[in-house]
């Protein structure tokens, strides 16, 4: 008779997660370049995600959102995971709860059983903000001064600290929000480490700035090409916020996983794609800048566009240092599917 | 000044499989409920479920076999429930082998989409072997002969057994079980445990089990063959509940062939010997989807004679209705541990 064994698994709440460093970006960001590294060496596998979303009816509208994120992550990590992610802008309008709210479970890929299950909610916030650092590492002018970041919400705010390690020459960073007392309340955060400054207008913050990025839920362009200065590297983590003519006109295109946009079709560089306006040779993912495989920025005059849709290996990643320092530690809840089973 | 709102706790339930148990979770009749109305609402579309995304992994040296998998299969139920979700399910090789483990193992969440947070998270182990049984029993209800008395099952694992129960509670005629296992004390087990309801014999050989059977279930995980066509007699339900189980030429014969959803079905072709041959005209008659001959848009069985099948790769949207019944009899009965993805935030 063979013992049983019991599908036990750890669940950490987002106090948990940020215990064990899930806020930690210097950490993060180390995570999310090493997500690229590995999605550029193929050693994963990250099927295209799924998404349910409603209305749903063809039009831009997106009032609710599910998506389910699985991937594998091979070599010496050999482990599964689901992020399962949703938003709503009912929780916008009530404010009584995040905007994008996501769970992690990690799998036993050999003994087919979670092992963990995470808040993913800080994790996506913080990997998102990573991914604009990282992106702003590789692509920026390295002698950047002067940064910009416009939305000052959940991902915005973190993106601040993302972008001031990623680029150790930065002056100032600069941030507007539409609802100014955020903005404030961001500046004062990280008034000690940099020269922060909140601006009254998107214009204002992005003319003149070597880095822009923007973490906002707008579905319409609202940063003019013309505002982007000579040498400016603009990051877009959100959908559209910035004209067509800054696309076409960027001396570089740059995704996270372009394959993806193709699949999804809504962002606007997806339309121009198929218009025959941008080529498939315009448009290099990062991972193949971080391995050397294809250039990035080549002169400081160079404007440079980074578009993301983000990966569930970024959030892996994130989550499995994470649970590594759970389990550790000893924190999180222990839970078993069951305790004890006839299934065989 | 602006309005301070008073932050909500994105709070869930937990339900183990004992609890959902307890939740009425092994009632075969609520389960044929359950996955019935699945199929007439994905019929009428009121069901969004995305083809679900697997992760294979094969043996490197053979390259056919699967030694682990998992797969995502997130839906939303629409209609009075507008309840999103995702099935996160597993498979080992490994556990099979070791035996301490089932060889599936899989885990369900329930989403209030309004809100974007979980509302319960559970096992679905045991759900997934209670609804795959329920959908053989719902296809038997509308294509096997309604005067059909004896019944050969092969395979009496977790799912036959569901099976069993499911044609037997839904093909009221039915008097007798024929089942076939290579372990000898599973049969002995369905005998202990059916035998006041229904005539359970142990049959020598797969052979014995199906041949001239009025209903035959295949619940494997065999990748070969082994049911030859000339075993299914006229008249007969055949459910395919593993895959290829039967010969090539059983499929070719088959006077209606139904699937439980025949263009996710489709989606899998590498592997399945039923999609191959459709799309290589080898069929006598085109795959339709199970729903449509339950609206009538479809024919099912039109006379005594007819060879019908059903072939089923089942649904998370299957899993999802009888996940959120059992959700809502565990907050009446207050089972399950609460737990919340934080107790304060300040993600905005």
């Amino acid at each position: 008779m063979v013992e049983l064994s019991k599908p036990e698994f750890i669940f950490l709440q987002q106090e948990d997660v940020i215990a064990c460093g899930g806020a930690d970006m210097t950490k993060a960001l180390a995570d999310v370049e090493r997500a690229f590294v590995v999605h550029g060496r193929k050693e994963l596998r990250q099927p295209i995600k799924t998404t349910i979303e409603f209305p749903g009816d063809g039009t831009t509208r997106r009032d609710h959102l599910m998506v389910a994120m699985p991937v594998y992550i091979g070599g010496s990590l050999d482990m599964a995971g689901l992020k399962w992610a949703s938003e709503s802008v009912d929780n916008t309008r009530r404010g009584d709860l995040p905007y994008g709210i996501d769970i992690l479970v990690l799998n036993d890929v050999k003994r087919a059983h979670p092992i963990a299950m995470l808040d993913g909610s800080l994790i996506t916030a913080m990997r998102t903000a990573a991914a604009a650092g990282v992106a702003a590492k590789y692509l920026a002018r390295p002698d950047a001064q002067v940064a910009a970041v416009i939305g000052a919400g959940a991902v915005g705010s973190r993106a601040v600290e993302a972008i001031g390690l990623s680029l150790p020459s930065l002056k100032e960073l600069r941030i507007f929000d539409l609802n100014g007392e955020r903005a404030q309340a961001v500046a004062a955060k990280y008034a000690g480490r940099w020269q922060m400054q909140v601006a009254s207008s998107a214009q204002e913050v992005v003319e003149g700035a070597d880095v822009v990025a923007t973490f906002t839920t707008t579905r319409e362009p609202f940063i003019q090409a013309a505002w982007l200065k000579e040498g400016c590297c603009f990051t877009g983590m959100g959908k559209n916020e910035v004209e067509d003519q800054a696309l076409l006109s960027a001396d570089r295109l740059v995704t996270d996983e372009w394959e993806s946009f193709l699949h999804y079709g809504t962002p606007h560089v997806v339309k121009l794609y198929h218009e025959g306006k941008i080529k498939d040779t315009d448009i290099v993912n990062l991972e193949e800048i971080i391995l050397g495989h294809a250039k990035g920025r080549t002169s400081p005059s160079q404007r440079i566009v980074f578009l993301s849709l983000g990966m569930g290996c970024e959030d892996m990643l994130v989550a499995e240092r994470v649970y590594r320092e759970a389990k550790a530690r000893g924190l999180g809840q222990t839970l078993s599917l069951w305790d004890a089973t006839d299934l065989r | 000044m602006t309005d301070k709102t008073t932050p909500s706790r994105p709070e869930f339930l937990f339900l183990q499989q004992e609890n959902l148990i307890q939740c009425g979770l092994l009632d075969m009749r609520k389960a044929l409920e359950d996955v019935e109305r699945v199929f007439l609402m994905m019929g009428r579309g009121e069901i969004r479920q995305p083809t679900k995304t697997r992760i294979e992994f094969l043996d490197d040296t053979t390259s056919s076999v699967r030694l682990y998998e998992v797969v995502s299969m997130p839906v939303f139920i629409g209609g009075a429930y507008q309840r999103g979700g995702v099935k996160w399910a597993a498979e080992s090789i490994d556990n099979a082998h070791r035996g301490d483990l089932p060889y599936g193992i899989d885990m369900l969440i329930l989403h209030d989409l309004k809100r974007a947070h979980p509302v319960c998270i559970m096992d679905c182990t045991l759900i997934t072997a209670m609804r795959t049984g329920a959908a053989t029993g719902v296809a038997a209800k509308y294509l096997a002969r309604p005067d059909s008395r004896v019944a050969g099952l092969v395979g009496a694992g977790v799912i036959g057994r569901t099976a069993l129960e499911a044609l037997g509670l839904s093909v009221p005629g039915l008097r007798k079980f024929r089942v076939f296992d290579l372990k000898a004390e599973r049969v002995q087990k369905l005998q202990h445990d059916f035998s006041d309801r229904w005539e359970i014999e142990a049959a020598p050989s797969v052979q014995a089990a199906v041949e001239g059977a009025d209903v035959v279930a295949t619940v494997t995980t065999t990748r070969k063959p082994f049911v030859r066509a000339e075993w299914l007699a006229e008249g007969v339900f055949y459910s395919a509940i593993g895959s290829n189980e039967a010969e090539n030429r059983a499929y070719a014969e088959a006077d209606r062939l139904v699937a439980d959803e025949w263009n996710a079905m489709q989606h899998y072709g590498a592997t399945n010997n039923l999609v191959k041959m459709a799309h290589a005209n080898e069929l006598k008659t085109k795959v339709v989807s199970l729903w449509d001959v339950m609206l009538g848009h479809a024919t099912g069985r039109t006379g005594p004679q007819e060879r019908v099948q059903f072939h089923s790769m089942g649904m998370g949207s299957e899993d999802m209705m009888v996940a959120e019944r059992l959700y809502h009899e565990a907050q009446r009965l207050g089972l399950g541990r609460k737990l919340t993805l934080w107790n304060s935030t300040d993600l905005g």
